[in-house]
């Protein structure tokens, strides 16, 4: 119950300026269309033309199972919810006028949404056809994933409603 | 909102930074100790995953597949083999079933399993464009190699089933016919389509009883695997992979890229 408030509250702050709902939106379509395109990313870089990166993007909807295609979905906001919380805390830091690096920042963009990339990373290594021995055929790796990504939020949640120092 | 946010935080950061220089303030650095080795597991893991990914994505010929959340994910059971960036096609044509010119300058070779749902939307939607606008035209060729997967238990019968009304000239035929009417109920029902289709059914049973053609099928599946395909549907055209059920569009970038 705690978690949910401290997530709602953290909602509510970063999302009272329309240029992180904004930024919410186009990282969760960018991730939707780069997972459209991965697979077939050879005749991207061999034959690209923007009517070829649309069709690949709609053929989403017929190579995809309702089940997988729901899970992208999710993945993908959730994944955008992280991005930019991660940045609504980067920003607050900079403004603290605590020194970051360029490391610093790229790091501290990507840490809290490493779950979504450990998500590619089975196929991406070529081991796709272990999803063949699961129960569901990967369904699970998807809920896993989504799992995994909402306890990030709840921990960004925490460090961005955080008013008390902890001990 | 946000600015009365950061002043609060700013005042906490302040506090905690008094805290810190007094005696007192042990558990805290403790707190914030293993609050610090929680963030480096975070970003040990984080620069892992991406040294993997950078790795695989550049060493990986094969390159990024989705197998799990796109078509019909592949067998494990299919022996691993990288396979080469650009896909020798001579050595992937086999004695299959081809549809159209055997000289036209596009060879679509498709990896595909009648009792997959990909397959069958592909042949729905897909198939009979590209057949109507480039195999009828003589632009393109199709050739149709099994690709069986274990999980769907009358795919290899099924296959078979093709191969055998094959040998009687009637691959084509008895395709479509798996694909319309489906592949439940088996070998029973794949023997009353060979009497539908008109075959000679005492050699069409002899061959799907026999199993003559399940090596021919595995060889198949074989062939895919060494050529990159992970799961159902999945094509070569003119050598460059296709995966997926994908709508028409995509098909006619790539073979109109390859008929320049």
């Amino acid at each position: 119950m705690k978690y949910a408030t401290e997530t709602k509250e953290a909602l509510k702050i970063v999302y009272s300026s329309k240029s992180y709902v904004f930024l919410t939106l186009f990282t969760a379509g960018i991730l939707f269309s780069l997972n459209a395109i991965i697979r077939n990313y050879r005749i991207v870089f061999s034959d690209f033309s923007p009517s070829l990166l649309f069709s690949l993007i709609t053929g989403i909807f017929t190579s995809f199972s309702t089940w997988a295609l729901v899970s992208l979905i999710a993945v993908s906001l959730l994944a955008g919810v992280i991005l930019t919380f991660s940045i609504f805390l980067l920003r607050r830091q900079i403004a603290s006028g605590v020194s970051i690096g360029a490391p610093g920042i790229l790091i501290a963009i990507l840490s809290p949404a490493c779950p979504s990339c450990a998500l590619g990373i089975f196929s991406v290594l070529g081991l796709g056809g272990l999803f063949a021995f699961l129960p569901f055929k990967g369904m699970e790796v998807g809920m896993l994933g989504i799992i995994i990504l909402l306890a990030s939020i709840v921990y960004l949640s925490k460090k961005i409603v955080m008013n008390v120092c902890e001990i | 909102m946000e600015e009365h946010h950061q002043e609060q935080w700013r005042a906490n950061e302040d506090h905690g930074q008094r805290q810190s220089h007094a005696p007192a303030a042990r558990p805290a650095e403790k707190a914030e100790k293993a609050s610090g080795s929680s963030d480096n597991f975070w970003k040990i893991t984080t620069v892992v995953l991406i040294v993997l990914l950078a790795v695989a994505v550049f060493r990986s010929p094969g390159g990024p597949t989705l197998g799990a959340v796109g078509n019909a994910v592949a067998d494990g059971n299919i022996p691993a083999a990288a396979p080469s960036p650009t896909v020798n096609m001579e050595s992937l044509l086999d004695d299959d079933a081809v549809k159209g010119d055997p000289d036209a300058p596009v060879t679509i070779i498709e990896w595909s399993d009648f009792e997959c749902p990909f397959c069958a939307r592909f042949y729905d939607d897909t198939l009979g464009l590209i057949d109507e606008q480039y195999i009828k035209t003589g632009k393109v060729k199709l050739i149709y190699r099994d690709f069986p997967l274990s999980f769907h238990p009358n795919a290899q019968k099924a296959a078979e089933a093709a191969e055998c009304a094959g040998e009687q000239g009637k691959y084509w035929e008895m395709h479509d016919k798996l694909f319309e009417s489906g592949v439940a109920g088996g070998v029973s029902v794949f023997k009353t389509y060979a009497q539908q289709l008109g075959l000679d059914t005492g050699k069409f049973n002899s061959c799907l009883d026999s199993g003559a053609m399940a090596a021919e099928v595995q060889k198949d599946m074989a062939d895919g695997a060494a050529a990159g395909i992970q799961g159902t549907p999945g094509f070569l055209v003119n050598g460059k992979l296709v995966s997926g059920a994908q709508p028409f569009g995509v098909f006619k970038q790539v073979i109109d890229a390859e008929l320049k």
